[in-house]
């Protein structure tokens, strides 16, 4: 994983998992890497690794058992709240950056639906 | 894993022993050739001449050891490995003083190999010489308090090359001039603090000592040299612990 | 604990360092952040009582760092490891000082870092070196680690390996590390605390996730924007 560095990174790692149960690639009850393994993993300090774990945890995101290890603990209705929240984050910041450039809302709607069309024809926005 | 002094100071010492290997078997190599030439080119009462051989090699091993004491030190600046040893959890006197011990080995190692070569020589050479001096204990004391004054000699030498070197090691320009005038000044200050015991001139006045079989004389001489080179060894120690930086 | 109180030293005409005042406690993975010749190597030569403020006070767990040498593994930016040692010969030299070192952990970190007991520290690539000499502070259990310039003038893929082994070597809680290097990039998210340092003077100090949230940026971003503003008021 590559982190954006002009962003602090326990907040990105938290949104990395965010998506992936967003996306359903992550389900309730399924296991995720330990701290330690995920800071190897990613190669990143085991602190903030354990910043971004403590903060899923308070937002009963994850949940830790003892001696078994960490857990999605997210259920449908989470996922639902927390893909609302981010398509939110990232429109809002669509439109602001739009808006700064000077476009209309207007011009902003007839671009986005030029730019979506060639999309319709089953090409994913997914991306790893 | 379980530490101790002892463990520490072996380590130190083996590190270094590397280092004086090779002029240990040069000196042996010496000794055992020059002897072996003398003995076999001469007959008789002739092969007195074996005493040259073995002074000449006895000086190489007393000498290898002085040029070994700046070797070991220097190197551990000209390596860089100096990060290492001064980093290391041990004080000035462990370091420096296995150092010391090295030396020591290897002065010992070098004149010994002569003392015995030669003794070998000498002894199938002239027996009755040698049955008259082993009669008397009191030449075979005389022996060995010369023995010891060298051994005296040589650590005051060697403390010497310390102190001299680590105070070169405060500058850092002329570094290698200043361990060379701190190292004569030394001598020089040692032989006007004790007029009657010359330290620059130890070997020949041991030499005459012990032709006057004067016991005493030579006991002084090296308990004096001694005492010399505890005090620089000190010296050493506390500007090692206290100033060298790197 | 590591305390700078009012630390400065020069050498000659140069001074490395101008009334420094900082503290590093355990359980950080701090980095030292400047251009050569900023003041970097002499913080970690302070730590490691092999050089002496000339005002000030360097203290380790309040006591003079050369008294404190058993708790410090201090990684030179100098190859210090004798030429004619193997690996493992290091290895057995350097464990008969420290009650820390840990020969389960040396044994593991060997395949780590892809390197072999019989290396010879002189006949081996500068990488090579550098990841031996990692591993050697690594297999201690010390409480401070210090790190000097441990990337300069290594290839990138080796960058990667000492960055890797140094999160595997890492203790949480237990241990300060202390990196000092002039190329952010590589442990960008590393290090937890940052100290920016140029003309022996710190010119910005602090938590990097904070920083990064303060400024929305990387931490190179922020350094080169400390030192630009450093030298304007020259």
């Amino acid at each position: 994983m590559d982190f954006d560095n002009s962003q602090p990174i326990y907040m990105q790692i938290i949104d990395e998992y965010k998506k992936n149960i967003i996306r359903s690639k992550l389900k309730k009850g399924d296991k995720i890497p330990s701290q330690r393994e995920y800071a190897q993993m990613v190669r990143v300090n085991p602190n903030t690794v354990q910043r971004a774990y403590r903060e899923m945890e308070n937002m009963d995101m994850v949940e830790t058992l003892r001696g078994q290890g960490t857990f999605i603990s997210a259920g449908e209705q989470m996922r639902e709240q927390m893909a609302k929240e981010m398509a939110g984050k990232v429109m809002k910041h669509f439109i602001h950056e739009m808006r700064s450039l000077g476009y209309e809302d207007a011009m902003i709607m007839d671009m986005l639906k030029c730019e979506l069309e060639p999309m319709e024809e089953g090409e994913q926005v997914d991306r790893v | 894993m379980e530490t101790s002094k002892f463990k520490m100071f072996k380590s130190l010492y083996l590190k270094d022993l590397r280092e004086v290997r090779t002029e240990i078997l040069v000196v042996a190599a010496v000794a055992i050739i020059l002897i072996s030439w003398a003995y076999l080119k001469t007959e008789g009462s002739a092969r007195g001449i074996i005493v040259a051989p073995m002074a000449f090699a006895l000086g190489l091993a007393g000498f290898l050891p002085v040029i070994t004491s700046f070797r070991l030190l220097g190197k551990e600046w000209s390596n860089n490995t100096i990060y290492m040893m001064m980093s290391l959890p041990v004080s000035g006197s462990m370091m420096l003083g296995s150092k010391l011990a090295v030396l020591l080995t290897e002065y010992l190692a070098g004149t010994l190999i002569v003392l015995f070569a030669g003794g070998i020589a000498l002894l199938t050479s002239f027996p009755d010489i040698w049955k008259e001096f082993m009669s008397d204990p009191y030449y075979l004391k005389l022996a060995i308090a010369v023995y010891g004054a060298s051994l005296a000699g040589i650590f005051f030498i060697f403390c010497n090359s310390f102190l001299s070197q680590v105070t070169g090691k405060l500058f850092k320009k002329a570094s290698g001039l200043i361990s060379f005038l701190v190292f004569l000044g030394v001598f020089i200050i040692a032989a006007k603090l004790m007029p009657d015991t010359n330290i620059l001139l130890t070997q020949s006045q041991v030499m005459v000592s012990c032709s006057m079989q004067e016991m005493g004389a030579i006991l002084i001489k090296a308990a004096i040299d001694l005492l010399f080179a505890a005090v620089l060894f000190a010296g050493a120690v506390v500007i090692w612990e206290r100033r060298i930086e790197l | 604990m590591i305390e700078f109180r009012n630390v400065s030293k020069r050498f000659g005409p140069v001074v490395a360092l101008n009334s420094v005042n900082m503290e590093f406690s355990a359980g950080n993975i701090t980095g030292i952040f400047g251009p050569n010749g900023a003041g970097k190597s002499t913080i970690m030569k302070l730590i490691a009582g092999i050089n002496y403020p000339d005002q000030g006070d360097v203290k380790l767990d309040g006591e003079n760092p050369r008294a404190k040498r058993q708790s410090v593994a201090y990684l030179p930016e100098i190859d210090h490891l004798y030429p004619w040692w193997t690996l493992r010969q290091a290895a057995d030299f350097i464990s008969t000082f420290y009650s820390d070192w840990d020969y389960g952990r040396y044994k593991e970190l060997l395949p780590f870092l892809n390197l072999d007991e019989q290396m010879i520290m002189g006949k081996i690539s500068k990488g090579q070196r550098a990841k031996c000499k990692l591993l050697l502070v690594l297999a201690r259990k010390a409480p401070y680690l210090l790190l000097d310039e441990p990337f300069s003038g290594i290839d990138l893929l080796t960058r990667e390996e000492i960055a890797d082994a140094v999160i595997k070597g890492y203790r949480e809680g237990e241990q300060a590390i202390i990196i000092s290097t002039h190329e952010i990039d590589e442990i960008e998210s590393l290090v937890e605390k940052v100290v920016f340092i140029d003309q022996g003077r710190i010119q910005l100090s602090g938590d990097a996730e904070q920083l990064r949230m303060e400024r929305n940026k990387s931490l190179v971003e922020i350094m080169k924007e400390v030192f630009r503003h450093g030298n304007q008021q020259i």
